[in-house]
């Protein structure tokens, strides 16, 4: 805590209680010590003008992180499914592990330029190249450990990692469940679980 | 006289709690169209809030899917203790933090200031005030944790005890923060706000 300011007067509790004010928020206690302090001080005044000023220019400046288009339509309560999309054309897919008690997981992949803006999930309808399977290797395992799983099993890299380490993987779908038990066998695979529409929770 | 109301910039719209609670039940019986709804409202919201905090479009990206797989999973767990807008910030905010913490690096996207959304046309872009720009400038010189309470602050239009509930820590904090924040900023912008003389 050694950005706490010791508060010495009215003055300086004015000041640390003035953006909240500004936004409306300040409990009916800190309104009134608030402005009974307001009255009085003049630098208080014009801050809090200020600070009514700064609070819309900062609310209508946009900044990094505005989604590159409006929210996302709802996809009319369709089950989650992947969507497919070739990976180089596309930023990165949103992708959600929907895992249910038995840990099955779907990704639900959004696409930030697509037409319609509507959320996937992988699986849908869409043309080749989707991940059908989920793999979530320990922190630990070195790059050359979880190429050599993948090869071993027949597993092609789709997407990932996500920001909690994931991986979407294709594997034959003919063997997928003989894939996915070869990759779970592995020490360092600490889930390794399909992804399409009817696995889902 | 009651706290003073002003009015919301049209790009925040807080949803009802009484809804709030309603959706995330929902969402915790597995109902993937409240969860779709749950995600248009607090998407842009979010995607702000995340990237303005860790200043890198596709790790905000990253940080946004993982927020909102928690949401889903974990949504049963939300006891309406607090708003639900609250719970989702926080973990917004941990995965946030956990992120910029596993990037020993610096990850500040240089671009990211200057960058148009994708939906600005080019008469938008060129349009931004020079205001927006220094204002922008300013915040991306604060430290994640500054930034998040200003955001939370003058975007969201929460409470200082929500915030520190969001940050988990101690509402003293989120004040010193803000205060410092707005010195910074107030240096910064100076004689550039009308009523910032």
């Amino acid at each position: 805590m050694g950005e706490l300011l010791h508060l010495h007067d009215e003055h300086d509790r004015a000041q640390m209680l003035l953006p909240w004010y500004v936004n409306g928020t300040l409990e009916p206690g800190d309104v009134a010590l608030f402005e009974a302090h307001l009255g009085a001080c003049d630098e208080c005044r014009a801050d809090f003008a200020a600070n009514r000023a700064l609070r819309e220019l900062y609310a209508g400046t946009p900044m990094p992180g505005k989604p590159e288009r409006p929210a996302v339509l709802a996809s009319g309560g369709r089950a989650p499914q992947a969507a497919r999309r070739p990976v180089a054309t596309w930023t990165r897919a949103t992708q959600f592990a929907l895992a249910a008690a038995a840990a099955v997981a779907l990704i639900v992949v959004v696409a930030p330029r697509a037409d319609s803006g509507e959320y996937r999930l992988l699986g849908s309808d869409a043309p080749a190249q989707a991940g059908n399977a989920i793999v979530l290797f320990s922190p630990d395992t070195a790059e050359r450990d979880l190429r050599a799983a993948l090869e071993r099993t027949g597993a092609r890299l789709v997407g990932g990692p996500t920001a909690s380490g994931a991986y979407i993987v294709q594997v034959p779908e003919q063997r997928r469940s003989q894939a996915l038990a070869d990759l779970r066998a592995l020490p360092q695979v600490v889930l390794a679980e399909p992804i399409d529409a009817a696995g889902g929770p | 006289m009651g706290p003073r109301r002003i009015e919301k910039p049209s790009s925040v719209k807080r949803p009802e709690r009484e809804s709030d609670v309603q959706l995330i039940s929902r969402v915790s019986g597995g109902d993937r169209q409240a969860f779709e709804e749950l995600y248009r409202l607090y998407r842009v919201r979010l995607a702000r809030f995340l990237g303005n905090l860790v200043r890198h479009p596709q790790l905000a990206e990253e940080v946004l899917d993982d927020t909102l797989l928690v949401v889903w999973e974990r949504a049963a767990g939300f006891k309406g203790e607090s708003k639900l807008s609250t719970w989702i910030f926080a973990i917004a905010y941990r995965k946030a933090m956990k992120a910029l913490r596993r990037y020993d690096a610096p990850i500040e996207d240089p671009g990211a200031e200057n960058r148009a959304s994708q939906d600005d046309s080019p008469e938008q872009a060129f349009g931004q005030t020079r205001l927006h720009q220094l204002l922008r400038d300013a915040i991306a010189e604060l430290s994640p944790e500054h930034r998040g309470v200003v955001e939370l602050t003058y975007f969201n239009d929460l409470s200082y005890r929500e915030i520190a509930e969001i940050m988990e820590c101690p509402v003293d904090t989120v004040k010193t923060r803000m205060f410092y924040a707005r010195r910074h900023l107030r240096k910064r912008l100076d004689g550039e706000l009308p009523d910032w003389i």
